[in-house]
């Protein structure tokens, strides 16, 4: 929490002298410039395991003393009088309201006895952010008895016991206020980041210290059946935007008590909040240690989306693989912590990152294993034939056209050739240009409000589609070609693996046009290089399939029987590798 | 418990099994039946594949034998140690020389065969360019990601290799491979000078075996890895005679394809499996262009103590050349029966020499190392 701290003495020290806080900028980075040289460019981390290092120094350890350190350079310019609260109430008040900028949602309600006109009466004030703090619980519980103890006071006429400092806060705390999760600060930065995050201040004249109610209550969305994934057979709610909401989804499925949290924040101006959940004796700790890693790293005034996040701690930034999953069903994020993955949850985004995540768990779906197991089977061959269909499909078809007619079977040949009589574009500019169209429709339909993307679809697909037929500008075999690979990239059941294929696709075409065959096949081979020499978290990205761990491969094309799978997957390495029976045995 | 797989250049053994193997199945796979016909001329060409592998493992272990006493180190590192700074310079040389030459050669194969079955029209240069350019983005990224990438090609190639031969089965003739033994064991024995040749490949396990994580195990991969192309090479070569006959393979320069050609389903879909096979072989020469290209590479690093990514790229234009070089087929099959004789003293007689003036010398630990 410390370098909260740092954040709010940089606001004080903005009002009171600019120019000096101006000067010395680059000193309030959270993170010391010791962190910063593994972070090679602004956002890019060169992953580097340098593990002996960070064994020597405790990593909780240097993260506080960092910003210790950055404190301390702080205090030295802010002015010091401004960090602890001074008991002058309407000094304080000001203070606060001062460092958030006079904001008018900060609802400042200040409560004293009614001979108000004695200084030594002593006054209260409560404050917090309207729409961000739970009102009727403040109403409730802290305004309304303390009210009723005032009028009381005003009664019994000035009892001077309460005046003493400790008794007061001691008596509210005691015998007034009704919230269960209170504390007690007495500087100004943790006041502010509390009133930031939602909870209420409570100021006493007299006291040097406030008492922080722990008051969140937002509007949150109601969770609703994930429309990016959605399923047959699985459950139907879906992550919302609040951290804690989600972080409970996942521990109603979950009750084991090793389900452990490492709440982080990323963001120096926003501060949002990143919890790093994982199953303790399962997860192996390599792996948590590196995503807490990598996430401290991240230096960036504002995380607003996992997507951003995603691209901070991912391995290889120029890949266009996605090296982690992100989902927004829970049920898959506790199957992947029990099979020993790492999730991060983001505040404010109902995506949850899973990692390492490797290539074959986005060919597949968690319906995978609710449905039984042949079934399953076969959908995942067949997704995998899809995904080669998607990827191959048009540059097969083109290479097939323009150098190897020879080997195309005959009777088709010779139909493709009557069908192409007239067609004044090589096959290559066809396929180019009817893919392109097909990309532009696709892009069309999902920004559009969803009843204009039907119609987007439907001048798309069938006016345009049959009119070039018709106009004789593409031939009818083309189209099926194209609309074939649509339909094939459309079942792909993750949006995150669809992009490489359909990018690789245009690749792939291009390379058929130059070299046929033999350059589709060199651009698989360079495709199969980068897929080969990728990771993920230090897992290898094609794995279990590459190198072999014939164990895994019973949950890889095929899914067989659960009760077959009784361990975990190997290449997470766990801690704890059995799932049936064995429990425990490590 | 480091959730990174392995440790820095360093191999598992099934990933050396299979490097040795995609080592050694090579261009052979499109050559090996006529070259073995034209020498054995009976039909008893199996025989002769299967005796040339299994003898090709003698000094196989015994330049295990060599590289274990000397753990950790390649035999670029090893023959200096043995023989001398000036002479292990040699070896090494001719070593790179000969990878260099391999590299060319499989090269020159896989732009030859592109030319006749795929892009007639286009000039050799260009796909030699383009197949240059995808090995060399293997290359560049070291043992691991090679090893991981072999793994990836080799279980499509097996698949697809037996069912293509599987299918070749419909035209198959016992006849054809009779009689067993007609003329006695003369023209088996005369062919394994030719189908020794073709198990060229093996001597990088002097290279393989300081990268395995297991060096102990070096021996079991061997064996398990020439057993590999042992199986690959008489299933082949059973399945080309069964159908084509003897006769017939002598007079063809691509047996292989013939026979994939020759596979007719009527009524089936597909006519031309050719596209199938065509996958196969280009993996095979892949593998083995870029395991020999890294090698090379990687003695030039060792001899002159830098990485061997910088080499890399100086190395293309040299083999470049070598694959340009045959004016013609029959050149080209030349070239690759001299690699072959330059493969077998590099691998079967150099390393007897160097572990007998070892033995005597007493250089590196006799004894077995790392059995835990």
């Amino acid at each position: 929490m410390q370098f909260l701290s740092d954040f709010h003495s940089y606001l004080n020290g903005l009002e009171k002298n600019q120019v000096k806080i101006f000067a010395s900028t680059n000193r309030y980075y959270f993170f010391p410039s010791e962190h910063n040289k593994n972070t090679g460019k602004r956002g890019i981390i060169v992953f580097k395991r340098q593990k002996q290092r960070r064994e020597l120094q405790d990593k909780g350890n240097t993260s506080k003393n960092a910003s210790k350190n950055t404190s301390e350079n702080v205090s030295k310019n802010a002015d010091k009088n401004t960090s602890k609260i001074t008991g002058n109430i309407d000094e304080d008040i000001k203070t606060i309201k001062a460092a958030l900028c006079c904001s008018p949602d900060l609802v400042i309600r200040r409560l004293k006895p009614a001979d108000s006109s004695d200084d030594t009466v002593v006054a209260y004030a409560v404050m917090y952010i309207e729409g961000l703090a739970d009102r009727k619980v403040i109403e409730n519980n802290v305004i309304k008895p303390l009210l009723k103890e005032l009028s009381q006071e005003a009664k019994s006429s000035s009892d001077k016991a309460y005046t003493t400092r400790t008794s007061i806060t001691e008596k509210i705390k005691n015998t007034i206020a009704s919230v269960s999760n209170l504390n007690e600060t007495d500087n100004f930065d943790e006041c502010i980041n509390e009133v930031l995050t939602g909870n209420t201040i409570f100021l006493t004249s007299k006291s040097k210290s406030a008492l922080v109610f722990n008051t969140p209550g937002w509007k949150t969305r109601n969770p609703e059946e994930p429309i990016s994934e959605p399923s047959v057979r699985g459950s139907r709610d879906g992550f919302v935007e609040t951290l804690q909401e989600n972080i409970v989804r996942i521990r109603r499925r979950v009750r084991d008590p090793g389900f452990a949290i490492k709440k982080l924040k990323v963001g120096r101006r926003t501060k949002t909040d990143v919890a790093v959940v994982y199953i303790s004796n399962i997860a192996n700790k390599d792996l948590v240690e590196e995503v807490v890693h990598r996430i401290e790293q991240i230096n960036i005034d504002e995380m607003i989306s996992a997507g951003t996040l995603e691209q901070f701690i991912e391995d290889n930034f120029l890949s266009l693989f996605p090296q982690i999953q992100y989902t927004e069903r829970p049920d898959r994020v506790v199957a992947a912590l029990m099979e020993g993955r790492t999730a991060i949850i983001l505040d404010n985004t109902p995506f949850v990152l899973i990692v390492p995540a490797t290539l074959p768990m986005f060919i597949q779906s968690p319906e995978d294993y609710y449905d039984r197991w042949i079934y399953s089977s076969v959908i995942r061959v067949l997704r995998y034939l899809v995904v080669l269909f998607s990827l191959f499909l048009p540059s097969v078809y083109i290479a097939y056209i323009s150098f190897h007619q020879g080997l195309i079977p005959t009777k088709l040949a010779i139909f493709i050739a009557s069908t192409r009589e007239g067609v004044p574009l090589p096959s290559l500019i066809e396929a180019l240009l009817m893919e392109t169209t097909l990309e532009i429709l696709r892009e069309a339909g999902i920004r559009l409000p969803k009843t204009i993307g039907q119609a987007v679809g439907i001048v798309g697909g069938l006016v345009i589609g049959e009119a070039a037929v018709r106009a004789g500008i593409v031939s009818p075999v083309s189209v099926v070609v194209v609309a074939l690979t649509a339909i094939a990239s459309f079942s792909v059941p993750q949006y995150a693996i669809g992009i490489p294929i359909r990018l690789f696709r245009f690749v792939l075409m291009i390379t058929a046009g130059i070299l046929g065959l033999y350059g589709v096949m060199l651009a698989f081979i360079m495709i199969t290089v980068h897929i080969v020499r990728l990771k993920s978290f230090g897992v290898n990205y094609m794995s279990p399939f590459v190198p072999y761990r014939p164990g895994d491969w019973k949950d890889f094309i095929f899914r067989l029987p659960v009760m077959m799978m009784k361990k975990r997957p190997e290449i997470l390495k766990t801690e704890d590798q059995w799932r049936q029976g064995n429990s425990g045995k490590g | 418990m480091h959730i990174t797989d392995n440790p820095k250049d360093k191999i598992s053994t099934v990933q050396a099994i299979v490097f040795i193997s995609s080592l050694t199945v090579g261009a052979a796979i499109i050559t090996l039946p006529r070259s073995a016909a034209r020498s054995v001329n009976t039909p008893d060409v199996w025989a002769s594949i299967l005796f040339g592998g299994l003898i090709a493992i003698i000094p196989s272990i015994i330049l295990v034998k060599l590289s274990q006493r000397f753990p950790g180190k390649t035999c670029f590192q090893f023959n200096r140690i043995i023989t001398g700074k000036f002479l292990g310079w040699i070896l090494s040389f001719l070593m790179i020389a000969y990878y260099t030459l391999l590299a060319g050669f499989e090269g020159r194969m896989m732009v030859e065969l592109v030319r006749v079955y795929l892009l007639p029209r286009t000039p050799i240069e260009v796909a030699l360019m383009a197949f240059l350019w995808a090995g060399t983005y293997l290359t560049v990224s070291g043992i691991n990601p090679i090893a991981r990438a072999f793994e990836f090609y080799f279980p499509i190639v097996i698949f697809i290799f037996f069912s293509v031969l599987f299918l070749g089965l419909q035209r198959f003739e016992l006849d054809n491979l009779r009689p067993l033994f007609g003329q006695g064991f003369k023209p088996v024995l005369r062919g394994i000078m030719t189908t020794f040749l073709t198990y060229a490949g093996f001597e990088t396990m002097m290279i393989l075996t300081a990268f395995m994580k297991e060096p102990w195990k070096a021996v079991k991969v061997v064996v398990i890895g020439i057993g590999i192309s042992i199986a690959f090479y008489v299933s082949l070569s059973v399945v080309v005679v069964g159908v084509l006959t003897v006769e017939e393979i002598k007079t063809l320069a691509w047996p292989t394809i013939a026979l994939v050609n020759s596979i007719e389903y009527p009524g089936g879909f597909v006519e031309n499996f050719q596209v199938f096979f065509l996958i196969v072989w280009i993996f095979a020469i892949y593998t083995t262009f870029v395991s020999s290209h890294y090698i090379a590479c990687l003695g030039l690093g060792q001899i002159s103590n830098k990485a061997f990514n910088s080499f890399v790229y100086a190395l293309i234009p040299i083999i470049y050349i070598v694959a340009l070089a045959p004016q013609n087929l029959e050149e080209v099959f030349q070239l690759g029966d001299y690699i072959g004789y330059f493969g077998v003293f590099m691998g079967g007689i150099v390393p007897v020499i160097l572990l007998f003036i070892a033995i005597i010398r007493r250089e590196g630990c006799a004894e077995k190392q790392g059995e835990k």
